[in-house]
């Protein structure tokens, strides 16, 4: 492990790209505490909405999402470079030798690569800590979990860049080939958003987007978990079998579409296991307890026919307010998209478009609004049940107006000394001479 | 005794063309033996395919009498040194070497040996990264031999030594010999292949020409004298003309 742990530590390109990647999470974070800043001035007062600031959201995740964007980016690089230098050096087989077994080889790959994407995210670390440093709050558990995301994320990323470089023959190629696959989720995740894309549907839920969702909110998700742990086992898998150079094209072939077969399965018993718990501070990504109870004693089946297409803006929140609220609670809800079936164009949408159709049991009312308060109302009265009281446990908030000697501390540790440390690290590190 | 290595049948065809054709022949334990052969005769291609770089199309690998079919039966017989290949840049020699001896369980005498007969003890605090090319190479040579396996397959690992260190190594792979571990090896300089290999295996077009000692060779194509360079084209000749 120390040779794969000098591979990535001991090379000036890690450093170079860890200084690269931290004043773009530095800009991120900056970006999160100003927009963050101007809001909380306007409720300075202590009035309701003070209730809605949550740095959670505004601030952590808006890093993380700089951080994620650019590992997406800049991170296979790093992460195929850990096995694809030493088939540029011609050592690859040689070690497999040395080491008589490819698994052990590739476990140790992995595991070089996740930590150097690590290295990466450790700027988000720090940004959290200089949040808190000046007065702002930050709530533990939940931080943990979105690190926790970004640790499997991390993995992820690290395990198909190994993949990718096992089945190529040289840096570039697996560099390619990591950033191919890397990005791919981009392209399942546009479908969830436009119309035109509808047809990428059944494939969506191979993204790895919607398994992180959660963590970004601090909802543990068991299925998100075990999605991303399968992944990058089968990852790790695939990588085996592409290391095994001896082994004829068929035979590696053929193993590679068994092992992409079983994961496929397994990925799929991960995306049908919904639910979880909920570690948002005061349950914010949740229910109010009461009402969350109490829609976990509602007769099944409980579904939600939603008639609006991916092009509305509604249905994006809709999804993010409600049902993920929802299957927090009922992993059995149903909720299906009448208007993905059919090629919907604007004209041929007719009345029933904007209709959402809630039913309990054999029970169904219909409504217009996207409102969270006013489906769960209707949930209620569907199943013909007295609606606990909507009451969230007391939560203040947590505006922050940073001042202008704190905000110039945050710039000069984001974009001046993390980027200049870590550069400095890379140029410390010794160059390796061409010939 | 079986010998450590049995290669019979070998086939590899690339592109449509069949570039070894049926090689055979053994390396024994305590045997140094060279494949040589002109340019584009599939040299290393018949070490990658000994070393499991490359799946075998047809023929035959054994060591000591079991079939090489896995990585791990591989593992337990040999250690490669691909051509130029380059030790990891980031890591210092001492390093590398210390994990080699560790893995292959390499007394410090010999560790020592290796070092002095490969010229290395001037770069062991070094970065593998920062030697030239040919002190990049021995240090992958030493890697290699300090695994300790029974056999080493290695790729031209004398083409970066100046004629010093040359003689130096070549009296470090003989003593090793003489210690019972076995070398194969392509060479493509004449002079080194006659003064290092207990037998010589002759390869051109895929085809084994002939396989034996410096005098065996001699004496097939119908010498007393003559150097491996003679003989080397003799050979070539008496294979055309047959053909």
């Amino acid at each position: 492990m120390r040779r794969e742990l000098v591979l990535v530590f001991g090379a000036r390109v890690t450093w170079a790209v860890a200084a690269l990647v931290a004043a773009v999470v530095g800009h991120s974070f900056v970006l999160a505490v100003d927009l963050y800043g101007q809001a909380s001035a306007s409720v300075a007062a202590g009035s309701l909405a003070a209730r809605e600031f949550e740095p959670l959201l505004a601030v952590l995740r808006p890093t993380v999402g700089g951080w994620s964007f650019c590992v997406t980016l800049i991170g296979p690089v790093l992460a195929a470079r850990v096995l694809a230098a030493e088939k540029d050096r011609r050592t690859f087989h040689a070690r497999l030798l040395a080491l008589g077994s490819a698994r052990r080889l590739m476990v140790r790959k992995l595991l070089a690569a996740w930590l150097g994407l690590l290295l990466l995210a450790a700027p988000i670390v720090l940004c959290a800590l200089v949040w808190a440093a000046t007065g702002g709050h930050l709530d533990v558990v939940e931080s943990l979990v979105v690190l926790l995301g970004v640790v499997l994320h991390a993995g992820w990323i690290a395990a198909v860049s190994t993949a990718a470089a096992a089945w190529s023959g040289s840096t570039p190629q697996a560099t390619a080939l990591a950033l191919l696959l890397c990005v791919s989720p981009w392209i399942l995740d546009a479908a969830g958003e436009f119309a035109a894309l509808a047809w990428l549907a059944p494939v969506q839920r191979l993204s790895i987007s919607p398994h992180l969702a959660g963590f970004e909110r601090a909802v543990l998700q068991p299925g998100a978990v075990l999605w991303l742990v399968v992944a990058v086992l089968g990852a790790l898998a695939l990588a085996c079998i592409g290391a095994r150079d001896d082994w004829t094209r068929r035979r590696r072939g053929g193993s590679a579409a068994l092992v992409g077969a079983v994961s496929l399965a397994a990925l799929l018993v991960g995306d049908r296991w919904r639910g979880g718990w909920d570690l948002s501070e005061a349950r914010h990504s949740s229910l109010p307890l009461a009402i969350a109870d109490a829609v976990a004693e509602l007769p099944a089946p409980l579904v939600l026919d939603i008639g609006l297409d991916r092009d509305d803006a509604r249905r994006a929140q809709l999804e993010q307010d409600v049902v993920l609220r929802l299957e927090l609670v009922r992993p059995d809800l149903v909720v299906r998209f009448p208007f993905d079936a059919a090629a919907a164009d604007a004209g041929s949408r007719g009345d029933a478009y904007g209709r959402i159709l809630v039913q309990v049991g054999d029970r169904a009312v219909e409504t217009w609004s996207t409102s969270r308060r006013e489906l769960i109302t209707l949930l209620f009265e569907a199943a013909q049940r007295p609606m606990p009281a909507w009451e969230y446990p007391p939560y203040a908030g947590h505006p922050r107006v940073l001042g202008g000697g704190a905000r110039s501390a945050i710039a000069v540790v984001v974009y001046l000394l993390v980027p200049l440390l870590l550069g400095a690290m890379a140029l410390s590190r010794p160059g390796e001479r061409a010939r | 005794m079986l010998p450590v290595l049995d290669l019979s049948g070998m086939v590899l065809r690339l592109g449509g063309r069949e570039v070894l054709a049926g090689a055979s022949f053994t390396v024994e334990a305590g045997e140094i033996v060279v494949v040589i052969g002109p340019n584009g005769a599939g040299k290393t291609l018949l070490l990658e395919l000994v070393v499991g770089a490359r799946p075998l199309q047809g023929g035959q690998v054994r060591g000591r009498g079991v079939t090489l079919a896995g990585l791990a039966a591989r593992a337990g017989l040999l250690a490669w040194v691909a051509d130029e290949a380059r030790p990891t840049a980031e890591m210092r020699v001492a390093q590398i070497l210390d994990e080699a001896a560790r893995i292959g369980g390499a007394a410090a005498e010999l560790r020592e040996r290796i070092v002095a007969g490969l010229a290395l003890g001037p770069h062991l605090r070094a970065r593998a990264g920062v030697l030239s090319r040919g002190e990049r190479h021995r240090v992958a040579i030493a890697e290699a031999l300090l695994l300790r396996r029974p056999l080493t397959v290695l790729d031209e690992p004398l083409a970066a030594f100046d004629p010093l260190q040359r003689t130096a190594a070549c009296d470090l792979l003989r003593e090793l010999a003489r210690a019972g571990h076995a070398l194969l090896m392509t060479v493509h300089e004449m002079h080194t292949a006659e003064r290092i290999a207990d037998r010589i295996v002759l390869l051109h077009e895929g085809r084994v020409l002939a396989v034996g000692t410096l005098a065996e060779l001699r004496a097939a194509v119908g010498r007393e004298t003559g150097d491996l360079e003679d003989i080397f084209v003799a050979l070539l000749s008496k294979g055309r003309d047959a053909a």
